[in-house]
């Protein structure tokens, strides 16, 4: 215990000698942190807010066209131009204008296209009271607005324009059959009827809720989301400067003067791993201290903990294992600090994008979303994401916890297995 | 000076993986308490590799070793606690001062209280780092870390000392006084094992001496044995040239 105790007092005066190293271990992580959510925060205030640039070229001044104008002018979601330089554009330049950027969606809508589809809709309803019940007797053209996307813009808002659009030609084509039908019923029958779109009504509404364990609502947002992930992510690149001082400590011999003394080879990285896991645990604090406090007063949103500390802290500890753990195997099997930086940097980002730490695993490819679940940084931002957003306690992620920790145990073995062949076979 | 073996090597091989040239080749060899023993050979001859199997970082591929009576496959938690180690490097943490290096070498090797304190202050004081010894050893000069390495090896008084190379590339005066003490550590009953390419060095201080070459012990015995056996007055240094040859080693 002595041993332990003179190692941990070395390892603590090593790493807090090195202020540059420390202040990049706690600044950092708390810069990234800061900045991925204040971009993700901003990112989803611009699209609300500021708005995406789109010319529209209505040339159907009737039911469709006033209708999806006012449909997208109501969402607040564009910035609706309908003049190119003071003047109406062409469908060409409409194009072209998408095309070079400089607006992300371009739409026209067709002369008479309203007209198409009264038409169209006359004719058939014609068709039903005729008793004719021959399929593509049609000869009204269907109706193609033009959608010009940038090819930058992302392809969900594309498909829930195409969606809207779509929307509200049915919701125009069911009004027309509507109309069509009660002048047809009424031209026929002697007692007129009201117009049958009276009784037309939204029956199915949606009511939208975000729901968590024990009955709990909690709003989702950019922080609550972000500070986990990220938290994480940083949290696991202490691989690099972890596995750093252990192949600094081989080369420059004082490992071998420890392995000469009374005292192992676990003992030695038993050391390493209280001082680091001190370190991690400090970064975790710091950066929830940040989210708690430091968040509001530049315009996020603060970072809901309510009372969950003991849980937060619990998975915290779990993934600085983890991570600690993957050190000493990447210190242990690399031969130069080149090879630890460069293997432990590209496989943390590895392990946290098919973690989930960038895109939700649900979205991810079938094979992929398979690899995830191998991932640490997965098991973490799910017990993360269950505690700060699904209302978890620890009961509900402690399997996530035993696993990282499992992951941590398994490193430190095959690490202390690599140790003894390095020694017998070397 | 007893005859009590202090060091027993028996048929030790090894081989380096991906090598098939033995680094150490069957070398049977007593090493008695009390000697300073002398191990000399040209680069890339297996002195480095004898010491580290000895202190037990590298695992021979065959032969048997006792230390202190101890086997060094079996005891070798025992072993630890009578040895000292002064490696090639300088093995030691740059950031912390040279009395916290000697103070978490010596509390790992179980020295505490006043009397790691008091060790501290006379070897300290013996190597001229008193005046240092709050300084980083990061700023220290070759020499400094040199006698600041020895310090460390022999600080918790060890039965058996390893020194690799411990004068290379110092100054005279930093060599002398690291000599003079390692006679006098020696006089004190410690048992030294010492490789170097100094061989004038070698000569002044060892009692005995090995020469090795490509894993072989070629020769060994007292300086006038060597001599005896060679028959001739020549120094040291011919001697080693005459059986290792003028050829550049790697």
């Amino acid at each position: 215990m002595r041993v332990i105790g003179k190692l941990v007092y070395k390892d603590f005066l090593v790493i807090i000698r090195d202020r540059g190293g420390l202040a990049m271990l706690f600044l950092m992580p708390m810069a990234l942190v800061l900045i991925m959510t204040s971009l993700q925060h901003n990112t989803f205030k611009a699209i609300n807010e500021s708005g995406i640039n789109l010319i529209l070229l209505n040339h159907d001044q009737d039911s469709l066209g006033l209708a999806v104008e006012r449909e997208i002018v109501r969402s607040n979601f564009f910035n609706v131009h309908r003049k190119m330089n003071n003047q109406i554009p062409s469908e060409r330049e409409v194009k072209e204008a998408v095309a070079t950027g400089k607006y992300q969606i371009g739409i026209v809508i067709p002369f008479g296209a309203t007209q198409r589809i009264r038409d169209r809709v006359k004719q058939n309803v014609l068709k039903i009271f005729s008793c004719d019940t021959s399929r593509n007797t049609s000869v009204v053209d269907s109706v193609n607005i033009l959608l010009f996307v940038d090819p930058a813009t992302k392809n969900s808002l594309r498909s829930t324009l195409q969606g809207s659009i779509r929307e509200y030609g049915e919701k125009i084509e069911s009004q027309l059959v509507l109309n069509e039908l009660t002048r047809q019923i009424n031209s026929r029958i002697m007692m007129p009827v009201t117009n049958l779109n009276l009784i037309r009504q939204e029956m199915v509404f949606y009511k939208e809720e975000y729901v968590a364990r024990n009955n709990k609502t909690i709003i989702p947002n950019a922080v609550q989301h972000n500070v986990p992930a990220w938290t994480l992510f940083a949290m696991f690149f202490i691989v690099i400067p972890f596995a750093s001082a252990m192949i600094k400590e081989r080369e420059d011999g004082s490992l071998a003067r420890l392995l000469t003394m009374p005292c192992s080879y676990a003992g030695i990285m038993v050391s390493k791993v209280l001082v680091y896991l001190m370190v991690c645990m400090c970064q975790f604090s710091l950066i929830l201290m940040m989210g708690v406090y430091l968040f509001p007063l530049i315009g996020l949103p603060a970072l809901q903990i309510d009372g969950k500390i003991w849980s937060l802290s619990f998975m915290a500890l779990a993934a600085a294992l983890a991570a600690i753990g993957y050190g000493i195997t990447v210190g242990t099997m690399a031969r130069t600090h080149q090879q630890a930086a460069i293997f432990a940097s590209i496989s943390v980002v590895i392990l946290a994008a098919v973690g989930g730490i960038w895109v939700p695993v649900f979205v991810m490819p079938p094979f992929l979303r398979e690899i995830s679940i191998v991932s640490p940084l997965n098991w973490g931002l799910n017990g993360f994401y269950d505690i700060l957003v699904r209302n978890a306690g620890l009961p509900d992620v402690i399997h996530y916890a035993i696993w990282m920790l499992m992951f941590s145990v398994g490193c430190l073995l095959v690490s202390l297995y690599y140790q003894k062949l390095r020694k017998e076979f070397s | 000076m007893n005859n009590k073996v202090a060091i027993q090597i028996n048929d030790l091989t090894k081989v380096y993986r991906g090598s098939t040239k033995p680094a150490i080749d069957k070398v049977s060899l007593d090493i008695c308490e009390g000697y300073i023993f002398g191990l000399l050979g040209p680069n890339g001859a297996g002195k480095t590799t004898m010491i580290r199997i000895l202190c037990g970082l590298l695992a021979p591929t065959s032969g048997r070793v006792t230390i202190g009576g101890y086997s060094l496959k079996h005891e070798i938690h025992r072993i630890k606690r009578i040895i000292g180690l002064v490696p090639q490097e300088i093995a030691f943490y740059q950031t912390l001062t040279a009395r916290e290096n000697l103070s978490v070498y010596g509390g790992i090797c179980g020295l505490k209280g006043t009397d790691l304190k008091n060790r501290m202050d006379k070897w300290l004081s013996v190597f001229g780092l008193w005046k240092s010894q709050h300084q980083q050893v990061g700023k220290y000069s070759g020499g400094m870390k040199r006698r600041l390495n020895l310090i460390a090896g022999l600080l918790h008084n060890p039965q058996i000392l390893f020194l690799d190379e411990p004068t290379v590339g110092i100054d005279v005066q930093s060599k002398n006084v690291i000599v003079e003490n390692l006679m006098e550590i020696n006089r004190a009953g410690t048992t030294i094992v010492y490789t170097s390419h100094y061989l004038e060095e070698a000569e002044n201080l060892c009692s005995h001496l090995a020469i090795i070459d490509e894993g072989r012990i070629i020769v060994r015995g007292t300086l006038r044995e060597i001599r005896s056996m060679h028959n001739t007055d020549l120094k040291l240094e011919e001697i080693f040239l005459e059986l290792t040859g003028k050829d550049l080693r790697d």
